[in-house]
């Protein structure tokens, strides 16, 4: 603020040192103490398939719709069918039969999909069965299309043949599969038990994931795949014939896409994680939880730990508020994949894994060390400084500038801010507490590190046995039996996956043999496999679709604790929490270390979040007045 | 006073996170600064690099600004404001999420309310038609809980499809309607929640009953606080604090163990364990309170000291409570208006009670001649 004149200054000194501390609650999460569903290698998808998609009427329901089929002595089978919403004699437009509704879902759907084991496709399996449907049970969950009509008025239900469930899940998209019918076939179960869910694919999702992004319409993601797209927006009757033409070209395209990565089928890609979750199983990566004891010696309060460090959240903040300030946005490249080979946590999934809990007096004084010496070593001149700081603590604030996920009264945020002293302990990781060195250091103080009061630490015993090295599309090679330091001359072959996924981003940049479309593809789907493989996949969770009131068990950081209320969840097939929370650690410390770059040489930044900050600077440096700002 | 690096400087931290680009092995292009200019494949590679749209064609480091009202949401455009086609980078943050009211894509859109904030700051002139539409949030409904709480209003919606909310301009009342593709918002069938037919009027002439505008929407940008921080003066944070900020020191007072957040929805985590010393701080924040305020909060000062005593509260006590105990919190930090005023003393957060207007008791103590001077420099 600039000085006013004719106020003299003197009166207005500090009254008080410091402002009152703002009472908060920490928010931390739970973690489920079930086990993840296992995850092996899926079936090809099948080469028979029919294609169809829809007109809807105002009120949801179809209007018409049309088919192709796809595959050997498929591709000359087309045609047209009538929904529920048709209006009396309407005849539209397009190739081959004009079916009504029984006739298409008994001799399109059911007999060749169900009873054949043909595999569908539609640009969103969901919305085109729901525009079909005749009603809906289990609170709209279940689909009821196959029906009989009644001699008396309306339709039967037919309980014989399978209703077609709709599972929501937590990104906004909508699984469909066969659900459970009367007196099922006994070809119809696979070796667990289970009815055959069918081979449906959403072609929207498969885009979506292998783009890095939720296309919503098809003449885009026709656009994207370099295919000649059908008339843009919502399908119509009249365009019906163009769309699903240019749907089948995309299914080609996107199909041999997906069979180019390692371990990935068409009716399992739910995001661009796919192509991690390939990788791991192609190269024969055991899930970190269902590990045995011998591999994996981790407590479930360890796991409790990590997943309430987990839960902090990326670094974020606002310095300068409602002025236009001049200056320099940066980003830094390939902040988690980077942090996560940093913090060595590939090696998780790698190697054999034990823990130790640290308690006693010398040896949290040693932890303390470590990080001091970290620090003063210098993080940004010694890459090999980092893996020091790689173990989840417990700490007590005595004004120490920490990252902590807080709420007030429902207002949540993720706050880098001084902790006051008598505050409650919390577990964080030990990148966080070199954060708040250097936080110290920007104070002017002497560069604490904050009091630990119980740790975790990490040690990483042989690599596990029968691992594979997994090649990807361009010559690229992911070797999990090196090190996770390691880069072939060439470049191509990597021991970390991460670092290998961020590499490939960065050189389809440049790459002279990509097309367009194929470019923005390639970088978009491999930015969201990068980052969720290196953080997202080791924290993730789903919510079971379970009764309300059902018991279940969740980890804390103090053991696991049985509960009657909320909603169960049960972990991601690839979750290891204390990982997840190393490389979000590391994440956070990398960008306070380019603020505190600023602020050594006497800089502000406007806003910094995550992996990027806004620095205030002009070409030749000075400072700014705050009234001329705006 | 706000310190500006020179480019060079900021080049300089970028040559700082050479090592960890030579030690991730990224192929980087290296790059180096020269006069202003920056000139690819010579120099190091940095793991640091210049974000779109800083470098212009040439290499030119262009002159931008960022401009921020408030956490996630940030407008970086040319110096020359005026230049509307220039390099803009937008937040979308809460502004993609509902329906484009405008025939625009979206990122331009996103750039035009940000113009439009940008001209209120500046008293400028910033008139579009799409000011005065209303705002509308789009939700497919996916989930049963979802379609069932739709279906009061629209009972024949099918699952996946989609509705549209548009929120009253007083009050928390929503209404809705069945999202038609193509469709005007004037021509959907809006209904309340109850499912009572209802014509939708935007907040443009009138207020009462009509629903949420663009142009109220991006004001309550300018209003939002953000959360847990001081003004260059110390004091706490809020809608109107402008200038430097520094994160306010915080107090963990306890924990709530929580489910996972669905980042897709932006729902809030659900609450699992929660803390137990909660109903403590509630009564906590009671202390002090006027029975004036207690009484307008629906709690009788009597109930309170009984409460305070250990009596256990019936719900719609207990619920008045928290309510109380909310607003005060939330305004003591800042995050909501709060109409008692703050004493203007510097660096004095006090909240001002009873007949207090200026300052609080301990600085209306002060000699007349301090106060003078400190209602000078806070005019």
């Amino acid at each position: 603020m600039t000085p006013r004149p004719d106020v003299d200054r003197t009166w207005s000194r500090p009254v008080r040192s410091a402002p009152a501390p703002v009472p908060v609650e920490l928010r931390a999460r739970v973690f489920p103490a079930t086990p993840p569903y296992e995850v092996g290698e899926a079936d090809d998808f099948p080469k028979r398939v029919v294609l169809a998609d829809f007109a809807p009427g105002p009120d949801g329901r179809a209007i018409s719709g049309v088919y192709v089929g796809d595959g050997p002595d498929l591709d000359e089978v087309a045609g047209r069918l009538l929904g529920p919403a048709a209006p009396e004699g309407f005849a539209p437009p397009g190739p081959g039969p004009l079916r009504d509704l029984d006739d298409f879902l008994d001799r399109i759907v059911w007999r060749p999909v169900h009873e054949s084991r043909f595999g569908f496709v539609a640009w969103n399996l969901a919305m085109f069965f729901c525009s079909l449907a005749y009603t809906f049970r289990n609170s709209g969950t279940w689909a009821i299309v196959f029906t009989d009509p009644n001699p008396a008025g309306g339709r039967w239900v037919d309980y014989y043949r399978s209703p077609i469930v709709l599972d929501p899940m937590a990104n906004g998209r909508v699984e469909v599969s066969f659900g459970p019918r009367k007196n099922p076939d006994p070809r119809d179960f696979d070796e667990r038990g289970r009815q055959y869910a069918g081979r449906l694919a959403t072609l929207q999702d498969a885009v979506s994931a292998l783009t890095g992004q939720r296309v919503e319409d098809l003449a885009t993601a026709c656009r994207l795949f370099d295919v000649a797209p059908p008339p843009a927006g919502p399908a119509r009757v009249e365009t019906l014939t163009e769309r699903i033409v240019a749907m089948r070209e995309l299914y080609r395209a996107v199909r041999a896409e997906a069979a180019s990565w390692p371990g990935v089928v068409l009716d399992h890609m739910a995001s661009a994680t796919a192509i991690v979750s390939g990788a791991y199983v192609a190269g024969r990566i055991p899930q970190p939880l269902l590990r045995d004891r011998r591999t994996m010696r981790v407590p479930p309060r360890a796991i409790g730990a990590g997943i309430e460090a987990a839960s902090i959240g990326a670094r974020t903040g606002t310095l300068v508020r409602r002025l236009a300030v001049p200056g320099l946005d940066v980003d830094i490249t390939a902040c988690y994949p980077v942090g996560n080979a940093l913090a060595g946590v590939q090696d998780f999934l790698t190697h054999e894994v034990a823990t130790h809990h640290v308690h006693g007096r010398r040896a949290l004084a040693e932890l303390t060390a470590r990080v001091a010496a970290a620090v003063a070593a210098g993080l940004l001149d010694h890459p090999e400084a980092w893996r020091s700081l790689a173990f989840l603590c417990k700490v007590r604030p005595a004004g120490d500038v920490m990252t902590v996920h807080v709420d007030l009264f429902g207002t949540e945020a993720t706050v880098t801010a001084p902790i006051a002293e008598g505050s409650r302990e919390f577990w964080t990781t030990g990148f966080d507490l070199a954060l708040a060195v250097l936080e110290d250091l920007d104070r002017g103080g002497p560069g604490s590190v904050p009091e630990i009061v119980e740790a975790w630490t990490f040690t990483f015993g042989r690599r596990l046995r029968g691992l594979h090295p997994v090649t990807f599309p361009g010559g690229w090679t992911w070797d999990p039996r090196r090190a996770s330091t390691y880069r072939s001359r060439d470049g191509r072959t990597w021991g970390n996956l991460y670092l290998l996924l961020a590499a490939m981003r960065a050189v389809a940049k440049t790459d002279p043999t990509l097309s367009e479309p194929e470019r923005i593809r390639r970088r978009g789907m491999l930015k969201v496999a990068s980052v969720a493989g290196a953080f997202g996949m080791f924290s993730a969770s789903t919510p079971l679709d379970v009764k309300p009131g059902t018991r279940h068990r969740v980890i804390t950081s103090d053991g696991a604790v049985t509960l009657r209320h909320g909603t169960p969840e049960r972990p991601g097939p690839w979750a290891f929490p204390p990982a997840a929370a190393l490389v979000e650690g590391a994440g956070r410390l990398l960008l306070t270390l380019l603020v505190h770059e600023a602020r050594v040489r006497g800089g502000q930044v406007v806003q910094a979040d995550t992996d990027g900050a806004f620095i205030v600077a002009t070409a030749d440096g000075g400072l700014l007045d705050e009234e001329g700002l705006l | 006073m706000i310190a500006a690096l020179s480019f060079a400087q900021v080049q300089e931290i970028r040559e700082r996170f050479a090592t960890l680009a030579r030690w991730a092995g990224l192929p980087i292009t290296p790059d180096r600064l020269e006069g202003g200019r920056v000139v690819t494949g010579e120099g190091m590679p940095s793991l640091v690099k210049f974000a779109d749209p800083m470098v212009g064609e040439d290499g030119k480091l262009g002159d931008f600004l960022c401009y921020t009202p408030s956490l996630r949401r940030f407008a970086i455009h040319p110096d020359d404001g005026g230049d509307v086609d220039g390099r803009w980078r937008v937040s979308e943050n809460t502004v993609g999420v509902m329906v484009n009211p405008s025939s625009l894509r979206q990122g331009d859109f996103a750039r035009e309310c940000y113009r439009y904030l940008l001209a209120r700051e500046t008293g400028e002139d910033f008139d579009a038609d799409w000011l005065d539409e209303p705002v509308l949030w789009p939700k497919t409904l996916t989930h049963p809980a979802d379609l069932t709480a739709a279906r009061r209003a629209i009972p024949d919606l099918r699952p996946t499809e989609t509705v549209v909310y548009a929120r009253e301009l007083f009050g928390a009342s929503s209404y809705i309607a069945r999202l038609v593709a193509g469709a005007s918002w004037r021509d959907l069938d809006w209904r309340t929640g109850d499912g009572e037919p209802v014509t939708l009027m935007a907040a443009k002439d009138r207020a009462v009953g009509a629903v949420r505008t663009w142009r109220v929407f991006l004001n309550e940008f300018l209003r939002h606080p953000v959360a847990f921080t001081l003004d260059a003066d110390d004091r706490r944070a809020d809608g109107s604090t402008r200038g430097l900020l520094a994160p306010a020191p915080i107090l963990l007072v306890g924990a709530t163990r929580t489910g996972r957040t669905s980042w897709a929805t932006g729902e809030r985590a659900e609450d699992l364990i929660s803390d137990a010393g909660e109903w403590g701080r509630v009564l906590d924040g009671l202390a002090g309170v006027s029975a004036g305020e207690l009484r307008r909060a629906g709690l009788a000062p009597r109930t309170v000291r009984a409460m305070r005593a250990g009596r256990r509260p019936v719900p719609r006590n207990a619920e008045a409570a928290r309510r109380l105990a909310t607003t005060r919190a939330r305004s003591e930090a800042g995050l909501a208006k709060d109409r008692a005023g703050r004493c203007i003393a510097p660096r004095c957060d006090e909240r001002l009670t009873g007949r207090q207007r200026i300052f609080c008791r301990r600085h209306a103590s002060y000699p007349g001649s301090r106060r003078k001077a400190w209602r000078e420099a806070a005019r």
